[in-house]
């Protein structure tokens, strides 16, 4: 086992369910101008349904998976229309705040339910380390590798083909425009609000087996937050670079600086990009309607 | 269509003051004025981009003047807005498929855009590329077939030949008759009254917004109130003239 290669296998990794929060946070952002504070609580959120599911109700993980999806999206309906809907009209930076207060809110609300005990679920993949070449990397950790390629897949195609995804990418561009071909705008905020917080509890969930469930899980808003901003915040492909930079730099900042660095690593790309590129690798000069 | 009495603001700005006109079934009406009259507010309080405050707009036996955009485009009424307003970073052809968006008859939509290609078989070259990437005259012709996707009964066009070369105007206007023709009513806002007065079968004139005189176009173009502040001539010898309101 080579400790470099190996390090950064495992970074990407985690690197990929920040690319899936940074997905989400790109999506809502790029439909609405707002930054969804609340994203990290749609990780918790995901978390504590997959336990429920999983061992409160007896269910088989896949069904789990899907009824995380469906209550992670109505979470973000429910935040669009408390934080967003009703300051349509005030300073996105009100908005941004009334989306952080909504987060603490549902973070404070699952931990009055389920106090701060840590819970834990057991995913369907063994978490026996596997030697492919000459690293070595767990069953559960490839399957949630494959599963943010398989969605990134999805979500590529659905905004290309389906009419949805199109009018999605319309009224990013021009919400005037998009009304005046006869899409309900309102619908289309909360529709990408929904989506954008389904990846969110798709990332808990996945992240769940490994990492264990406890309030705290939102904090992946942060790596997540960062990826978004290296990727240039309004481009996929940039969050996904940006997930797994981070991801990676934050294995090898651990090992080679020092362990409790690595929680410092995403502010250090934080700042790095910004002073180097504000506009991120994939950023471009802000180009909407004609 | 009929507009009644509508009055619009921007906060506290009136910038409608009542303003009453009719777009006949089958006709092209020019929306004539100079820079700040009211004319794209008329046409985005009829669209429903911007609600009026009083007044009344009727297209078809139906009350419009609360109607939401999504709405009243539904109800076949379209907008080329002012700026066209287009989806720069989509495709022509995306363009044009979103213009089709409140439609679901996919075989029809196919060969109407089709029809769009026939129309302006510049776009067909075009179709895979970003409309952000096409030139002004090329974008108002996706503008414009975009609008038509929705099979409008009435399409308004906010000064489609702003900033486009002469020939390109032309070509533009020929092809607003062309679509009057195939049965669609035309409201048509212009600064350009020369061109817009050639095609048009009657005109109204908006200041401050009011309209100040209407009448059909052979009366609103011998007109010497016309003529000096919009046609850019001497007030010629007494003609019919144009009803003042
Ligand atoms: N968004 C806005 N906020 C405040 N006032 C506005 C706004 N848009 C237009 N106005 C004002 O409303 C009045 C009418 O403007 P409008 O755009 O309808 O004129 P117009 O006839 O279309 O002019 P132009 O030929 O320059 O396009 C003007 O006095 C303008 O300053
Ligand atoms: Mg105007």
């Amino acid at each position: 086992m080579e400790l470099v290669p190996q390090l950064i296998v495992s970074g990407i990794a985690a690197g990929s369910l920040y690319a899936l929060v940074a997905i989400g946070l790109v999506l809502i952002y790029k439909a609405t101008d707002i930054v969804n504070f609340a994203q990290g609580e749609s990780v918790t959120v995901g978390a504590y349904m997959g336990w429920l599911c999983i061992t409160q109700f007896r269910l088989p993980y896949f069904v789990a998976v899907v009824l995380v999806l469906a209550g992670s999206a109505l979470v973000g309906m429910i935040v669009e229309r408390v934080a967003y809907r009703p300051l349509l009209k005030s300073p996105p930076f009100t908005v941004i705040l009334a989306t952080l207060a909504v987060g603490l809110i549902i973070k404070n609300a699952i931990r009055l339910v389920w106090q701060d005990t840590p819970r834990t679920i057991s995913g369907v993949f063994s978490a026996e380390p596997i030697e492919i070449g000459s690293v070595l990397i767990t069953p559960e950790r490839l399957a949630i590798m494959f599963t943010v390629a398989l969605v990134v897949a999805l979500l590529v195609l659905f905004f290309r083909f389906s009419k949805l995804g199109k009018a999605m990418r319309a009224t990013a561009q021009s919400q005037e425009a998009a009304s005046l071909m006869g899409i309900s705008v309102p619908g289309i905020f909360s529709k990408t609000w929904a989506l954008g917080s389904a990846l969110g509890g798709l990332a808990g969930v996945l992240i769940a087996p490994l990492v264990g469930i406890n309030t705290e899980l939102g904090a992946v808003l942060v790596p997540g937050f960062v990826a978004a901003v290296v990727g240039g915040f309004t481009s996929i492909p940039g969050a996904i670079v940006g997930g797994i930079l981070v991801g990676v730099l934050e294995n090898l900042g651990g090992v080679f600086i020092s362990s409790s660095f690595k929680q410092v690593v995403p502010f250090v790309v934080l700042i790095t990009v910004l002073m180097v590129l504000p506009t991120g690798l994939f950023g471009k000069p802000l180009r909407k309607a004609v | 269509m009929k507009l009644d009495g509508v009055e619009t603001f921007y906060g506290a700005v009136k910038a409608l003051k009542g303003v009453s006109f009719t777009v006949p079934d089958g006709s092209i009406v020019a929306l004539l004025g100079g820079n700040g009259a009211g004319k794209t507010t008329t046409l985005r309080s009829i669209s429903g981009l911007t609600t009026a405050r009083k007044g009344t707009i009727e297209f078809n036996g139906t009350r419009i003047e609360k109607s939401p955009p999504e709405r009243v485009v539904g109800l076949g009424i379209s907008l080329v807005p002012q700026g066209r307003l287009l989806f720069a970073e989509l495709t022509v052809a995306e363009n044009l498929e979103l213009g089709a968006y409140l439609r679901h008859d996919s075989a029809e939509i196919k060969r109407d855009i089709e029809k769009a290609y026939e129309q302006f078989p510049i776009l067909r070259q075009k179709r895979a590329q970003e409309a952000g990437t096409l030139s002004g005259g090329q974008q108002q012709m996706v503008a414009i077939a975009r609008s038509l996707m929705s099979r409008p009964k009435l399409l308004m066009l906010d000064e489609p030949s702003l900033g486009l070369a002469p020939m390109i105007v032309a070509e533009i206007f020929e092809t607003i008759r062309k679509i009057r023709d195939d049965g669609v009513s035309i409201l048509l806002v212009e600064q350009n009254a020369n061109m817009a007065l050639s095609i048009a079968n009657f005109g109204y004139v908006l200041e401050s917004g009011k309209v100040v005189m209407s009448g059909n176009v052979a009366q609103l173009l011998s007109d010497p109130r016309v003529q000096q502040a919009y046609l850019g001539q001497e007030a010629g010898p007494a003609a019919p003239q144009a009803v003042r309101h």
